[in-house]
């Protein structure tokens, strides 16, 4: 069920990395700062070609401003950025090979959608004979073949986001920005959608970097998902590496709901020992945290029987009961401790306020937080 | 709706429309009627025909007074439209936002002259002996004293400073309601600063000139005083021509004539402008 | 923190060099004008060989000059009122109560905003010619409501949407009638728009021109003044009357702006610390 983290090193690490992928974009050491407001500190962060990545993270956490400076619409106060193995740090926008699907889409108002669409290679020379085809196959791959002589104020929000990244993709860059390109949509269409841009990402093979601050949403589409906080990295690496094993407290709350424990972490032979209020864990692998930390335990990792690798976390009482549809989630209170809980019952559960439970843990699936 | 709630709305609106039924739209009936009469020697011809329109296509002089008037208009809203949207487009991109509404202020102050003045300031800068004059004399670029007043240049200088900062006020208002993320999407997908310039900005901003210069347009042609201030004695604009049937001759009728044809021509404009804002949403 | 060299480009030179062009354009006439209202020979232009406040004086004690300011003032006052009052019950009428032919209505109300001054003031003139009305500043101030009725009208109008229908009907549910309604919830919370559409009102006719010359006979308002002292041509007096007159308007304009955006930054100084 988890992933094995490959990267052991202490602090972020560029885990899903592998010595021959091609290069895809580069920051290094980029910083970026407003007055006396930083926006970006500092921040390092390579990727190979080819790869779908989601900068996720709340607002002012510096994401934005880290498209920008990628896409050429700031210049970073000091670093180097790379794409491709080159330095872009002071070329243009028109200069870099990267395109920009805008969060308001930016459609020109005054141009039909082929026009839109074809503008970019407009702006190269191509000539309209030799245009025409390729917007063609451009609106046909975002599904939108028939909407060529519209103008953008006749298509839904959804048409008008296929339209803004059918003009992005059509110069064929090397890396795509997305900058909350689902943000106005209702939800079942920014699922849909996400399917969408996932498939579109594997036909084209250009790197997207894909902003937003829909945990879920970046946890459906990315290959890799980049945490950041306060203009800093606040962690990286593979989804699932992610929301199971977070480094960091900000990390584990973002991702999803999760109980914190309290815990003492400490070298026992070849692994590690947790001692909580609620028992003594082996953990396999305490990822640089030893010492006093907290523990993150998501909801649906307590089990309220027991199981092969589960050891006994005492028993809970139940104080509230909500249905999800696909699950119950229950607020229930550690007997010994006194501890608040967040359990996620089965659909079927028929388990009510005042019941009392049995709770077990696979050690494995706890994740020790830096501290 | 109850007829006593409808009564007490027209009780609201009364008031207004009958004033302006009185003092506008009777006297413009009034001088509908008096275009068709005729004034002989000194007496009021009260007989519809149309000898008054006659005498515009007829004599050269009324002609030429409308010809006039349309040349100096339409060079005035060029002229202020090329000067004004630079001026627009530096207060809304090249400005810090905050100083933008202190900038914009400033540059619409002496807006707030008194009109007649605005046009006697000009003079002061143009005349023989005035600002300009001295100047060129002094830095040895003239021998002699140089006069603009008095010149069809003169009256296009006075307008243009009028209108330059009517055009300003427009064309800011709408390049600030422009999101910035169109300037941004065309130098993304490889325009220059140029091309974004040609093929993006300008046509979103077509309507703030287009409403401006239909100001200029109306403002401009109807307006009497600069040009005769500042215009001379050497060529007539339409609304010296009208003031002249008034004030010299007394010869109601044909001014009234030429009042019908002002407004005959800023209907055509309002209506042309009309059609093509609609034609461009469309 | 290194602070960031602004470096100039030759782009944002000619920006600058521009917009002092324009600038300079603008305020040359403005700034001359000013200049030599402080002439101290009977002639405004080069040399300066003032300060001298003696023309200032001469305005003052002049004797017509004085009357017009006082016509200017009187008719600028009443005739604002008037259109304000007269704007302020149509736009309530029609955004109120749904009447038959309200979109001709509305046309015919703003409709001499689009049609030119010398033609409003030729229609009048000849229509008090014919009805044996004589010129006096009364007919001045009517020409003055027709111009300044649709704009105040039109300014209301504009401010009496859906949200103030819906407190107005709340008063009326709680028990206020017509006048109570119009007296304490419309009125003050059109306040700024009233406001604003007031001393507009009241700019324009100060400074209109060509209805109060062909309208007037003997009492006249300080532009038509200013323009038979034109006819003696150059002359410092004028310049005084001049910059007096952009004073006014000036602090006109001023008062006007911190009346509406002074209102509108307390207002969302108290909204952020709600």
């Amino acid at each position: 069920m988890s992933a094995p983290d490959p990267g052991p090193g202490p602090g972020p690490g560029p885990d899903p990395v592998r010595a021959d992928d091609p290069p895809g974009l580069e920051f290094d050491r980029v910083s970026m700062r407003f007055g006396a407001v930083t926006a970006v500190e500092a921040v390092s962060l390579a990727a190979p070609a080819g790869r779908y990545i989601v900068l996720l993270g709340p607002s002012g956490g510096g994401k934005t401003t880290l498209l920008n400076i990628l896409g050429g619409f700031l210049s970073p106060t000091e670093g180097t950025v790379r794409i491709a193995g080159r330095d872009v740090t002071r070329l243009p926008p028109a200069k870099r090979p990267t395109a920009t699907v805008f969060q308001d889409y930016a459609l020109f108002p005054h141009m039909t959608i082929a026009a839109n669409v074809g503008f970019g290679l407009r702006m190269r020379g191509v000539k309209p004979a030799a245009r025409a085809p390729k917007v063609q196959a451009a609106l046909e791959m975002v599904g939108l073949a028939d909407a060529a002589a519209r103008k953008p104020h006749e298509l839904s929000g959804g048409q008008r986001q296929r339209i803004a990244l059918a003009r992005s993709l059509v110069v064929e860059p090397e890396v795509l920005l997305l900058d909350e390109p689902l943000g106005a949509l209702d939800l079942k269409l920014r699922r849909q959608m996400q399917e969408e841009l996932k498939r579109i990402q594997h036909r084209v093979g250009a790197t997207f970097v894909h902003v937003t601050h829909d945990q879920e949403e970046a946890m459906a589409i990315a290959d890799e998902i980049v945490v950041m906080r306060g203009g800093r990295i606040e962690d990286r690496g593979l989804p699932e590496r992610i929301y199971l094993k977070p480094r960091t407290r900000f990390t584990a709350g973002f991702m999803g709901e999760n109980n914190l424990l309290d815990a003492r972490v400490e070298r026992d032979g070849a692994g590690w020992t947790a001692e909580t209020a609620l028992g003594r864990f082996p953990l396999a692998d305490a990822t640089g945290a030893e010492g006093a930390v907290a523990l993150s335990l998501r909801p649906e990792h307590i089990a309220v029987e027991p199981g092969p690798n589960r050891l006994p976390l005492g028993e809970a009482l139940v104080e509230e009961v909500s249905f999800f549809g696909a699950f119950h989630q229950a607020a229930a209170r550690h007997e010994a401790t006194g501890l608040p809980l967040r359990l996620r019952l089965s659909q079927h559960a028929e388990t009510r306020p005042g019941d009392r439970l049995a709770l077990y843990v696979d050690p494995a699936l706890l994740a020790p937080l830096q501290p | 709706m109850t007829a006593g709630s409808r009564l007490r709305a027209w009780g609201f609106v009364a008031p207004a429309a009958l004033w302006t039924a009185a003092f506008f739209l009777l006297p413009l009936a009034v001088m509908a009627l008096y275009s068709l009469w005729r004034r002989v020697g000194m007496t009021l011809v009260a007989e519809p025909g149309l000898a008054n329109y006659l005498a515009f296509v007829e004599k050269s002089f009324f002609l030429e007074s409308l010809l006039n008037s349309l040349e100096v208009t339409l060079t005035v809203t060029i002229l202020s439209i090329l000067f004004a949207y630079p001026l627009a487009w530096i207060l809304a991109e090249k400005v810090p936002e905050r100083f933008q509404r202190l900038a914009l202020l400033a540059a619409v102050l002496p807006f707030w002259t008194s009109y007649v003045v605005r046009s006697y300031s000009w003079l002061l800068v143009l005349s023989e002996g005035g600002v300009i004059s001295t100047f060129l004399l002094d830095v040895g670029l003239t021998q002699e004293a140089v006069s603009l007043a008095n010149s069809r240049t003169a009256t296009v200088i006075g307008f243009v400073h009028f209108f330059v900062m009517l055009l300003t006020l427009t064309i800011y208002a709408n390049l600030v309601q422009l999101p910035k993320s169109y300037a941004k999407a065309a130098q993304d997908l490889g325009a220059g600063p140029v091309a974004t310039f040609v093929h993006v900005v300008l046509p979103l901003t077509l309507p703030g000139i287009m409403v401006g210069a239909f100001l200029t347009f109306v403002l401009c042609i109807g307006d009497y005083i600069t040009p005769q201030i500042l215009g001379g004695a050497q060529e007539l604009l339409l609304p010296q021509t009208i003031m002249l049937q008034i004030q010299r001759r007394s010869d109601f009728p044909m001014a009234s004539a030429l009042a019908m044809i002002l407004m005959a021509v800023v209907t055509l404009a309002y209506v042309a402008c009309a059609r093509w804002l609609k034609l461009d949403r469309a | 923190m290194t602070p960031r060299t602004v470096r100039l480009r030759p782009a944002d030179l000619l920006a600058a060099a521009y917009a002092a062009l324009l600038y300079g354009f603008i305020f040359l006439p403005v700034a001359v004008l000013v200049l030599f209202s402080f002439q101290e020979s009977r002639i405004p232009v080069p040399p300066f060989d003032g300060p001298s406040l003696r023309w200032y004086e001469a305005m003052f004690a002049d004797r017509r000059m004085m009357e017009a300011l006082v016509n200017s003032i009187l008719v600028a006052l009443v005739s604002s009122s008037v259109s304000l009052a007269l704007g302020f019950l149509a736009a309530y009428g029609l955004a109120r109560h749904r009447l038959p032919g309200a979109g001709a209505l509305k046309l015919i109300l703003t409709a001499p905003l689009t049609v030119s001054y010398l033609i409003i003031a030729m229609g009048l003139l000849i229509t008090f010619n014919t009805l044996g009305v004589s010129r006096s500043l009364l007919t001045i101030g009517i020409g003055h409501v027709v111009i300044n009725l649709p704009l105040c009208f039109a300014i209301l109008y504009s401010q009496m949407g859906g949200h103030q229908a819906q407190i107005e009907r709340a008063a009326r549910d709680l028990g206020a009638s017509e006048a109570q309604v119009i007296l304490l919830v419309a009125v003050p919370m059109l306040w700024p728009a009233l406001f604003a559409a007031f001393f507009l009102a009241f700019t324009f006719s100060w400074d209109e021109f060509i209805i109060a010359l062909l309208v007037s006979r003997f009492d006249v308002t300080l532009p038509v003044e200013i323009w038979n002292m034109l006819r003696s041509g150059l002359n410092p007096q004028t310049n005084a009357v001049g910059s007096f007159v952009f004073l006014i308007s000036f602090l006109f304009v001023i008062a006007l702006d911190l009346a509406l955006f002074g209102r509108r930054r307390a207002r969302s100084r108290r909204g952020a610390a709600a």
